[in-house]
């Protein structure tokens, strides 16, 4: 503990620069900033949502995270979830190409570049106990039970219809951070 | 405390309680702020950690999406809570999310170790925030003990304010009772200043309750009743002391232990004409004969020594300026109870006295000498009288038997030696007188027979009675009649009572004589006649030498003759035989009786082996011829 409230510090000059730097970034740079963030935001969807019994792996089977369509994230999102556990499960981060495939995840990250499948995509996972995680805001279409709104900041859309239609119990603390979307918007 | 030993005892009783009470409250209200102090301490810390964990818990999810926005809205929320100053929520990087903050306080740059401290007055808890066991990032809250040291400063003033006002009203409550308190010791306190003062034991402290005070002061008024008496028993017996010392004739005079002298009565005073200051100490004895003073001095000191009663004779000059013997008599007193405290005495004036002592002794022994030289004389004369006599008495009764000269010179020189013989006899009772007197009388002791003594006396006086016709009767009815004595001697005696009768007794008058063995073992001889008698006066002195009767005082009365010296002898021979001689008469003409008691041999009274030279002092008054004129 080596600060001192009574000193002369704010916080004030510190996000100045911060602010300045984040304006003075290149693009690519930002981008990665934004996919670091979003990499953890997917690991922390896994605390604040509950799966259905039967869905949910079976003690000491991976719960994996899934990508679906271009990975934007690198290393990252391994990097973030490497040797984390969720209870008795270990997360394993998992790459796919279909939707068929997809679908033995627990939360699955829909690539923006998948936008124009979005819709068969999220029909196909309807009534599927996936957390689905669409990485493009819900006012493109999409029915996704988490939209990454991207703004100024990431924002958090949850569509409450989705998740009850996919079995999945969201936590408040979630909602109340998200903007909630969709039909029967409110929880 | 010694400074409050000479402050009154209604003051120190009032310092004691306000004191203590003091304290008390002091005490009181000192653990008071001290357990509202730790009260609000823990309840601030309970409330600041239950507050944490609430926000950690509600700030999870804005944690783990980095809303910001969500997590300053959720830290908005403790403006509600007074205490918390400033606030900060900080990611897993250690990088703050968001911060609250009320007023100038604000939150450090790192989250630092979770726990809960105080720092620099303030109260810092650091919360992990975690959902499930996922930590998400850190909360720190600061919460200020403002608020806490606000309602803490309110509480004491309102403890001082009580403090104060106990105070206050406890120094009146110490006040009032410690005048009711000190009321008794007070009111003993003057009482006895006023008693020390005035010597006035009439006062009395006035009692307050039945406590520990008031039986003190109970006490104390019975010890000033019980010295009022003494006092008063005191004076008075003082008193009647100095009016019985000063009218007494005598001289009295007190000394203390070194026999000095410490008082003189009145009538030292008046004697001495001195005062009571000149005469104290040792000023008294320059009024000594100069000397009496150094041995009177020394035995005043001496007797202080020994402290016992004593006694002199010193002369002291009297005011007139004549020394007088005084005799004076000095009495150890004892002290109050602490042993000797010196002499009281008395004196008294026995010049007049030892005057007429010197006086008497004087003339006794003028009387002694005189009566001494009398005895001489007499013994003197007796023998040179009766030494001539012996030649002539034989001459004359030679020569009154010489065949060869006529009848009528014969009866001449019968005439001469009856006289002559008669004169002889005289001499003799005196010289027997004086060698009595002066203790020189030998009795010649052996067994004898009384009846044979006392015919041979009836047989020498036995003429006599036949001369003047006196019919005498002798009756020896005696059954024991033997004694030791001095036959001759007894017979002197026996001899003189005959005589005596047969000059008494008139013509043709008569005397018995009579022997009787009395009791207690004494023959008794007892000679009686029908002779002129004896007065009361006579009877008296009929024993003493040279005295006859009142018949020998009248002009007709030496026709009796002799000096009256027979029975005086008598009375001193029978009582040198342990025997006694008794003369009775019923009055003038009434006859005589003479009764001569004397030891029998055997007996319980002998006494005969008694020495034979019986030592008469001179001065003794059994003889009335030695006695001091």
């Amino acid at each position: 503990m080596t600060f001192r409230p009574s000193t002369a510090w704010s916080l004030r000059p510190a996000a100045a620069a911060l602010l300045a730097l984040v304006l003075a970034g290149s693009l690519a740079a930002q981008r990665s900033r934004e996919y670091d963030l979003k990499a953890v935001f997917l690991f922390n969807f896994t605390t604040f949502v509950e799966w259905p019994e039967d869905a949910r792996p079976k003690p000491g089977q991976p719960l994996i995270i899934g990508i679906l369509g271009r990975d934007p994230f690198g290393r990252v999102l391994d990097d973030v979830v490497a040797g984390e556990k969720l209870q008795d499960n270990p997360l394993q981060v998992r790459r796919y190409r279909t939707v068929e495939a997809a679908q033995e995840a627990q939360v699955l990250y829909i690539s923006s570049s998948e936008a124009e499948r979005m819709p068969q995509i999220l029909h196909f996972l309807r009534d599927k106990p996936v957390l689905t995680v669409a990485d493009m805001p819900h006012a493109a279409g999409t029915e996704a039970v988490i939209s990454f709104a991207t703004g100024n900041h990431i924002q958090l859309q949850v569509n409450p219809a989705a998740a009850q239609r996919a079995g999945l119990n969201i936590s408040s603390k979630l909602l109340r951070v998200a903007t909630l979307v969709g039909q029967n918007a409110v929880p | 405390m010694t400074l409050l030993a000479d402050l009154p005892v209604q003051r120190k009783l009032r310092f004691a309680m306000l004191l203590t009470s003091s304290l008390a409250l002091l005490v009181a209200c000192s653990v008071f702020l001290t357990f509202e102090y730790l009260g609000y301490r823990r309840n601030l810390m309970q409330t600041v950690a239950t507050l944490a964990q609430i926000v950690a818990d509600n700030s999870t999810a804005s944690l783990a999406f980095s809303d910001s926005t969500a997590a300053r809205q959720i830290l908005q929320a403790l403006a509600a809570e007074p205490q918390v100053v400033a606030a900060g929520l900080y990611g897993n990087d250690g990088r703050p999310l968001a911060s609250y903050s009320a007023g100038p306080a604000t939150i450090p740059p790192e989250p630092g170790a979770i726990g809960m401290r105080f720092v620099d007055g303030q109260l810092v808890v650091v919360q992990a925030v975690a959902e499930g066991s996922r930590r998400l990032g850190t909360l720190t809250l600061i919460a200020s003990q403002d608020f806490m040291l606000a309602r803490m400063r309110r509480s004491f003033w309102v403890a001082l304010a009580i403090l104060g006002l106990a105070t206050t009203v406890s120094a009146i409550l110490a006040t009032v009772l410690g005048r009711t308190l000190a009321r008794p010791i007070l009111e003993l306190d003057r009482t006895a200043g006023a008693v020390t003062a005035g010597q006035d034991y009439s006062l009395r402290a006035r009692q307050y309750g039945d406590d520990e005070l008031g039986r003190l002061t109970a006490a104390f008024n019975g010890m000033l009743a019980t010295m009022q008496r003494s006092v008063s028993d005191l004076r008075e017996s003082e008193q009647r002391f100095r009016l019985l010392a000063d009218h007494a004739p005598v001289l009295i005079w007190l000394t203390d232990q070194h026999g000095r002298h410490l008082w003189h009565n009145q009538r030292w005073l008046d004697f001495t004409g001195r005062t009571q200051v000149t005469e104290e100490g040792e000023g008294w004895a320059s009024g000594l004969h100069p000397e009496d003073r150094d041995w009177t001095l020394r035995l005043f000191h001496a007797a202080s020594e020994t402290r016992k009663e004593f006694q002199l004779e010193y002369r002291l000059r009297r005011h007139d300026g004549e020394y007088r013997w005084m005799m004076s008599r000095g009495l150890p007193r004892q002290g109050d109870g602490q042993g000797f405290a010196g002499f009281i005495g008395s004196s008294i004036d026995v010049t007049d006295f030892k005057l007429a002592e010197r006086a008497v002794a004087e003339a006794r022994d003028r009387a002694i000498a005189a009566s001494r030289a009398k005895d001489n004389f007499l013994a003197a004369l007796s023998h040179e009288l009766r030494t001539p006599l012996t030649p002539v008495l034989l001459l004359a009764s030679e020569e009154a038997h010489n065949p060869r000269l006529p009848p009528e010179v014969r009866h001449d020189f019968e005439m001469i030696s009856k006289n002559v013989a008669l004169e002889a006899r005289l001499i003799d009772d005196l010289l027997d007188l004086t060698r009595i007197t002066r203790g020189k009388l030998v009795l010649d002791h052996r067994p004898a027979d009384a009846h044979a003594i006392l015919q041979d006396a009836l047989n020498t006086v036995e003429l006599d009675f036949r001369e003047r016709r006196i019919d005498l009767k002798v009756t020896m009815a005696a059954p024991r009649h033997r004694l030791h004595g001095d036959p001759v001697r007894l017979q002197q005696v026996f001899w003189n009572v005959l005589k005596n009768a047969a000059k008494f007794t008139p013509l043709g008058g008569w005397v018995r004589v009579e022997t009787h063995v009395a009791d207690r073992n004494r023959l008794l001889v007892r000679i009686s006649d029908s002779g002129i008698g004896l007065t009361a006066g006579e009877l008296k002195r009929i024993f003493e030498a040279f005295s006859q009767g009142e018949h020998a005082d009248t002009p007709a009365g030496h026709q009796f003759g002799g000096l009256g010296l027979g029975l005086a002898i008598s009375e001193r021979l029978v009582q040198l035989h342990g025997g006694a001689i008794r003369a009775s008469s019923g009055g003038r003409g009434k006859g005589a009786t003479f009764e001569i008691e004397l030891p029998l041999d055997g007996g319980a009274g002998e006494s005969n082996s008694q020495p034979s030279a019986y030592p008469f002092a001179e001065n003794e008054p059994a003889s009335a011829a030695s006695k001091p004129a």
